[in-house]
């Protein structure tokens, strides 16, 4: 008996024993695999399951003034079908239908065996995630950010485009493409064996989108000046028209137009509609140039305001050249009257008078022949030929704003001079990138003191009876004053080699209030049809812009 | 004896805490990963209804929308301004 229960105890002992060493060898073998061989099973599955994805950026908005969204990225679904892939059509078809997409093919052999049908675009999450859950055979998805620009054409030419690779080709979307752009990241992914994605990392996407680049260009502003210039360059069949906005205390641009225009969502067929005329074309200015001259000489004290000039009755010659003035004034007439009358041969004796090194200088001082350095691609910077070393011809012609050439913009801020107190202002398009991180490089620059306060202030009385009782009498807004000066240029025809005849630029530049001027407008059509007077096609234009602005923007009445 | 069982013992709980502990890791990776998407997804769909809002609320399309309804522009004396 006693042996029996002896022999049951060592069986149960060695029964134990077995048991738990083999649970040793378990527990050491679970150690070795997870522990020991732990990298080398982690290399081998990754090399099975792993890639890499790249963790696209958001490209930035780009926004008006007031934080409106001129453009956006968004990321949009295609839907696509492969037709190899598709086992059951009518299904396919029929769960479309339901997520109201329609498929014009009746049936798989209408699909050709094409692997890439694209069937929808721009579809919801919502739409996208109900048709994934279906899980039909031959249906895909593909994914991008694509660019939309809510307000459509407007302010095209200045906000330009982006290419197929979502690089800026032109305007804003180009100047500030490294701030924009954002930086793709590469991240590693990992895929478990019911194809669920894991990220290795997850990407703050915050730091790799593209920073916001806000303009100072005010969308209000901006769609006034549109629809007033546009309806105009309609009317006259011009071949461009450009209208220009200007804070003149800050250089801030409130609008910039440049037509013909193009919309973001067509296909660009001539590049030259990229071309922003503000700033890349030139022209020949005429009279809105003669501020300089008459400027220069009132800040030199080579003349004032009431000296008088004889008009030699409309005709004066030098050399083989004629200048003839197209308002008649008998006589004298003081300074002022010949500004307000736009007289070409008062101006050439003013210009004469102040001299040929001071006038190029003040040409110079004014901004002209000169880059303005605002953030858009493509500026130029005009044309002048040294008038210190011309012909005897060549310094008349330029007092009156011929035989060289600017560009809008320039004109714009020599106007901006006049109404800041003789100042030039860098023009500004900027107003933030990034929520004010990189603001203070674009920021408001004082370029130079051009002409002293006084002689400003003597240029916009002279300016604002231009207005009043001369050339630019169809500019007058009603309870405001306004100063300013009209501009029609004969075009130089390179064909004949001589002044055309039927060809003239148009302008208007302007300042509203005329004493403390908020906003300066410059308006120019090229080359309108039948009518091309500056007084009955720019300077209505400006009226009819700076009404609504002085309107929208609350400034004050000064005049009943 | 009963040191060998108190130290497989031992043993067998650091192991069982290492796996448990890696196991956990790694079902919150799946956890901040759908969350991650879910996050994704939602900032997609709204960046979208933004962009959306913005177009229907373009200038363009308001100004003939007031045009069609014959909307007439406020006089001077019809505006009121309110001091900021």
């Amino acid at each position: 008996m006693i042996k029996r229960i002896d022999n049951f105890k060592n069986k149960t002992r060695r029964i134990k024993v077995c048991i738990f060493v083999l649970f040793v060898a378990l527990i050491f073998r679970l150690g070795y695999i997870q522990i020991i061989s732990h990298s080398k099973i982690d290399r081998m599955v990754s090399r099975l399951i792993a890639r890499v994805d790249v963790e696209e950026a958001k490209r930035g908005d780009i926004l008006d003034a007031n934080g409106r969204v001129f453009a956006t990225s968004v990321r949009r679904y295609i839907l696509f079908l492969d037709a190899k892939k598709i086992s059951n059509f009518h299904a396919v078809k029929r769960l479309l239908k339901e997520n109201k997409i329609n498929l014009k093919q009746n049936s798989l052999q209408e699909l050709d065996g094409k692997s890439y049908i694209p069937v929808a675009d721009n579809l919801s999450e919502e739409i996208v995630e109900r048709i994934r859950k279906a899980s039909l055979s031959g249906i895909g998805f593909e994914s991008k950010y694509t660019r939309q620009y809510p307000e459509g054409r407007m302010a095209s030419p200045v906000l330009g485009i982006i290419g197929t690779n979502s690089k800026g080709l032109s305007g804003i979307e180009q100047e500030f493409e490294k701030y924009l752009a954002g930086t793709d990241v590469p991240v590693k992914q990992t895929r478990d064996g019911m194809g669920t994605i894991l990220h290795e990392k997850i990407i703050d996407r915050s730091k790799i989108n593209g920073l916001p680049v806000q303009l100072t260009i005010d969308m209000n502003i901006q769609f006034i000046a549109e629809r007033e210039l546009r309806k105009a360059f309609l009317a006259s069949r011009a071949k461009n028209a450009v209208c220009i906005v200007q804070n003149p205390k800050t250089g801030e641009i409130l609008a910039m137009v440049s037509l013909p225009d193009f919309s973001p969502y067509e296909k660009i067929k001539d590049t030259a509609l990229l071309r922003n005329y503000a700033i890349s074309d030139m022209f020949e200015p005429g009279s809105t140039f003669k501020i300089v001259a008459i400027a220069a000489a009132l800040n030199e004290n080579k003349i004032t305001p009431n000296d008088y000039f004889f008009l030699e009755n409309g005709v004066m010659k030098i050399g083989n050249h004629k200048i003839n003035d197209d308002h008649l004034i008998e006589g004298s007439a003081s300074v002022e009257t010949i500004m307000a009358m736009s007289s070409n041969i008062g101006l050439v004796k003013i210009a004469q008078k102040l001299g040929r090194n001071l006038f190029y200088k003040y040409i110079r001082k004014f901004g002209f022949y000169s880059l303005s350095d605002i953030d858009l691609p493509g500026e130029a910077r005009g044309s002048l030929s040294d008038i210190r070393q011309g012909d005897s011809f060549y310094l008349p012609a330029v007092s009156f704003g011929q035989g060289m050439s600017v560009t809008a913009i320039q004109i714009t801020n020599a106007f901006s001079v006049i109404a800041n107190g003789g100042v030039l202002m860098k023009p500004i398009l900027i107003k933030s990138i990034g929520g004010n991180q990189y603001s203070q490089e674009y920021g408001q620059k004082e370029i130079r003191r051009v002409i002293t306060p006084e002689t400003a202030a003597q240029m916009r009385e002279m300016l604002k009876a231009a207005v009043d009782k001369g050339t630019g009498k169809q500019a007058k807004v009603p309870g405001y004053s306004v100063g300013g000066k009209t501009g029609t240029a004969q075009k130089y025809d390179v064909s004949t080699k001589q002044y055309s005849k039927h060809f003239y630029i148009s302008s208007f530049a302007g300042m509203i209030p005329a004493q403390n001027p908020e906003v300066v407008i410059f308006v120019l059509f090229d080359e309108p049809k039948e009518n091309y007077y500056a007084s009955s096609i720019s300077a209505p234009v400006f009226r009819n812009i700076a009404r609504q602005i002085a309107a929208y923007l609350n400034i004050p009445r000064d005049e009943k | 004896m009963k040191r060998i069982i108190a130290g497989s013992l031992i043993l067998f709980l650091v192991a069982f805490v290492y796996i448990f502990e890696r196991s956990y890791a790694k079902k919150l990776d799946y956890k901040v990963s759908e969350l991650d998407n879910r996050l994704k997804k939602v900032e997609r769909e709204n960046n979208r209804l933004k962009s959306e809002i913005d177009s229907i609320l373009s200038i363009e399309k308001m100004h003939k929308i007031a045009e069609e309804k014959k909307l007439k522009r406020a006089g001077e004396k019809s505006i009121v301004r309110l001091n900021k």
